[in-house]
């Protein structure tokens, strides 16, 4: 397989130059060269060439709620969206917190080209109270440890999940969200959940939990993992927590840096999300923040919900959002376009874009993968390149959408970039923006 | 930024009456000459059949029990000659999981000229508004708003003060659970149309956490210098689910009884949009009180509502 025609990332910045992919090896191919017999040729005509992209937190709905996605739609979304790795939250039903549904499951998703990591839950049936046998759990190949969905509220159970994860090598992920502050909340508390009298949940909700973590690893050393951080205090302890040398890892997701509170006034129950789209002065201080690498992934989670579950009011409707399919977009929509200023409407310059660009390439492909290699050991199994374009700009109708669930919030909004191909070792999965039905089974 | 921003102009469209800070001065405006009007011919000529709505069937769909609004929404369609219908939640599919969609769909597939919302949840009228092409009327949603009732209470207003002018300069303290009142929000916004000032009074627990607004906690710093004391409901069951607020606190505290109303300024009138609870947040001399408006509210509330069915439903404009 060859990427021929395009700016290859060189983990800094962008030179031309193509590429040579298989199973095993990439190898950057000279001006001279031309492919052996029989190699398939992609051409990214002059677009931009990186690391396919891994998401950290992702919802499979797998098993039990496949009315809402399965794993069939889950990895095509993934595809178009660039990814060729994710790791399936716990959250199921049942919660995976046995060692035979964690086999089951990872056995299952095996025959896909997108490799689907199925995490663990922390807790038995996530209820709080009692730790999974991590141990066990780790022997059969669980290097991802979540409660997500809800908090660990045990600060005594969660410093005991960050003392496996040193000993065993995994990774601890934490939805940091105080269950008392957030109690009964549907959107972020602020000036527009009071002028639309929507009950609120603060931002502090956030950072009592985070602050708590912070601080139980700054004595375990083990490998936390702060997922979807929202909130001004939160960016505040992590700078702190980093200049203290505490060991943590942590994620923004598209969402909280494109959208913020104000989209609610509609009552689209498709913006009902947790933690909630934050006010956009916290939106402004995330992007903010995530250009000066606070942050260390973007991760999607990517929540699917089945139409008659969102078609509720918006206090009954579930939070989530799918994200997979428009994260690239969203992304590069929220650094480029969505700051101070009317730089949406003017041309935006090149280098400007590849700045962007190349830091969408460190948080969704480059640093995801070093977080997971570094604690657990485990990576992709196969290189992986996505061709993307940062500058084209379409507006995302729900049947471009190819998850079994359409609530995403960018139905109907322009957005800048898009997935051009995607490439697993020999394996095409994605060209010229549509899926390749005979990528997307390992035929390996 | 064309990513934000450029959506928000949509929603609002003449098709629905969904909240007062959706509308502009002249439409309220407009509404509460409306009202003025039915009421004058129903008062002095006994006008009870107006006609506007002949042929036309309102159907009301209630999530939550509040026999006085939909009644007064009954009244008001009969009133204008239209016929008036229920959807029964509690023995339809709703109680089996319906979406509100369905539901919605089904009702405009019945043929029903406009549905009439009231629902626990915010924004539901919104929700369903966007769904249907029929009119939405929200009576109520949530804490978020309850706009056929501040347009009831403007026609109250006007006529108390003299008119729509006089209310210019007014100030009105509204008492009690702010944060969840949708009363306080629809009423708040449509006086400010016409230039009353509001202040929020309420223990710390019951005001909006984010206040870019007038707020005091002690009812005896503003009772003598508003000009209307709006006396919100207070939901006993609310109460309880605080656990730093006792219902005899309160009381002790915000409850307009004979003694604080005589500290009231000269010509200062008491709203409540009922039903009241007597011995919480008044006293049963306040309950009674010629300064107190509630039963013109009641009167007056559905001539608000004929003035709305009128304006989504009739034909020409009367006025
Ligand atoms: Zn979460």
């Amino acid at each position: 397989m060859w990427i021929r025609g395009g700016k290859l990332f060189d983990g800094e910045g962008f030179k031309e130059s193509d590429l040579a992919v298989s199973q095993d090896r990439i190898r950057k191919v000279g001006d001279q060269e031309t492919p052996p017999l029989g190699t398939r040729v992609i051409d990214a005509g002059g677009r931009y060439v990186g690391p396919a992209f891994v998401d950290l937190h992702t919802h499979s709905r797998t098993p039990g709620k496949d009315g809402s996605e399965t794993a069939d739609t889950l990895v095509r979304a993934a595809a178009l969206g660039g990814y060729c790795f994710m790791v399936a939250m716990a959250n199921t039903d049942p919660v995976v917190d046995s060692v035979d549904l964690y086999k089951d499951l990872t056995r299952s998703f095996a025959r896909y080209s997108v490799e689907v990591l199925q995490a663990a839950s922390v807790t038995k049936r996530r209820e709080g109270n009692e730790l999974v046998d991590m141990v066990s759990l780790h022997e059969a190949g669980a290097v991802f440890f979540s409660d997500d969905g809800d908090v660990i509220s045990d600060a005594r159970l969660m410093k005991k999940a960050l003392e496996y994860s040193r000993r065993l090598g995994v990774i601890v992920a934490e939805h940091a969200q105080d269950e008392r502050l957030s109690y009964g909340g549907v959107m972020n508390e602020g000036e527009i959940s009071s002028e639309l009298g929507v009950s609120g949940i603060p931002e502090d909700a956030e950072s009592v939990v985070v602050a708590r973590d912070l601080e139980l690893n700054r004595v375990v050393k083990g490998n936390l993992h702060l997922m979807h951080l929202s909130s001004l205090g939160s960016i505040e302890l992590l700078r702190h927590a980093r200049s203290a040398g505490i060991p943590f890892s942590s994620e923004v997701t598209p969402h909280h840096l494109l959208l913020n509170d104000s989209e609610l006034r509609e009552f689209n129950t498709n913006y009902k999300v947790n933690p909630p789209l934050r006010s956009e002065q916290t939106r402004r201080a995330l992007l903010r923040a995530f250009r000066a690498d606070l942050f260390d992934v973007v991760g999607t989670d990517h929540a699917p919900h089945a139409r008659h579950l969102k078609e509720r009011s918006i206090r009954e409707a579930p939070f989530g959002l799918i994200g997979l399919q428009s994260a690239f977009s969203a992304t590069i929509s929220a650094l480029v376009d969505s700051e101070e200023g009317d730089m949406g409407n003017t041309e935006v310059d090149t280098s400007f874009i590849e700045e962007s660009l190349a830091l969408i390439f460190r948080k969704m492909a480059v640093a995801p993968q070093r977080i997971l290699e570094s604690v657990t050991g485990v990576k992709a199994k196969v290189p992986a390149y996505v061709v993307v374009d940062p500058s084209s700009k379409s507006s995302l109708q729900e049947s471009d959408l190819v998850s079994m669930s359409k609530n995403s919030p960018y139905i109907g909004r322009e957005l800048r970039g898009s997935v051009a191909s995607l490439v697993i070792g020999e394996n095409v999965l994605v060209d010229e923006g549509r899926l390749v039905e005979e990528g997307i089974i390992n035929a390996r | 930024m064309t990513v934000l921003d450029d959506r928000r102009c949509r929603g609002v469209s003449g098709k629905d009456f969904l909240a007062i800070a959706e509308l502009t001065k002249d439409k309220v405006q407009t509404l509460v000459e409306q009202a003025h009007f039915y009421q004058r011919r129903f008062s002095k000529e006994g006008v009870r059949d107006f006609g506007e709505l002949k042929g036309q069937v309102v159907v009301s769909l209630f999530y939550e029990n509040s026999t006085r609004t939909r009644m007064s929404f009954e009244r008001a369609t009969k009133l204008l000659g239209g016929d008036f219908a229920y959807f029964d939640i509690a023995s339809s599919s709703v109680a089996k999981g319906e979406s509100l969609r369905d539901t919605a769909t089904v009702l405009e597939a019945l043929g029903f000229s406009a549905v009439v919302v009231r629902h626990y949840s915010e924004g539901v009228s919104h929700q369903v508004a966007k769904w249907l092409d029929i009119p939405v009327i929200n009576a109520g949603d949530g804490c978020h708003e309850h706009p056929s009732q501040a347009i009831g209470d403007l026609v109250t207003l006007s006529e108390r003060f003299g008119s729509l002018k006089a209310l210019d300069g007014l100030k009105v303290a509204f008492v009690g659970d702010v944060a969840h009142s949708r009363v306080a929000r629809s009423v708040s916004r449509a006086v400010a149309l016409f230039g009353a000032s509001s202040v929020f009074v309420g223990p710390p627990e019951m005001l909006p956490p984010f206040r870019n607004m007038p707020v005091v906690y002690d009812l005896d710093e503003v009772i003598g210098e508003v000009d209307v004391l709006y006396m919100l409901r207070v939901q006993q069951e609310r109460l309880l689910e605080r656990e730093t607020i006792d219902l005899a606190s309160y009381v002790r505290r915000f409850q307009l009884n004979q003694i604080r109303s005589a500290k009231m300024r000269q010509g200062g009138v008491i709203m409540h949009p009922g039903p009241m609870n007597v011995g919480v947040e008044v006293d049963a001399y306040v309950s009674k009180s010629l300064e107190l408006l509630a039963p013109a509210q009641v009167r007056n509330g559905v001539f608000g509502r004929m003035a709305i069915l009128s304006s989504l439903l009739g034909g020409e404009e009367v006025a």
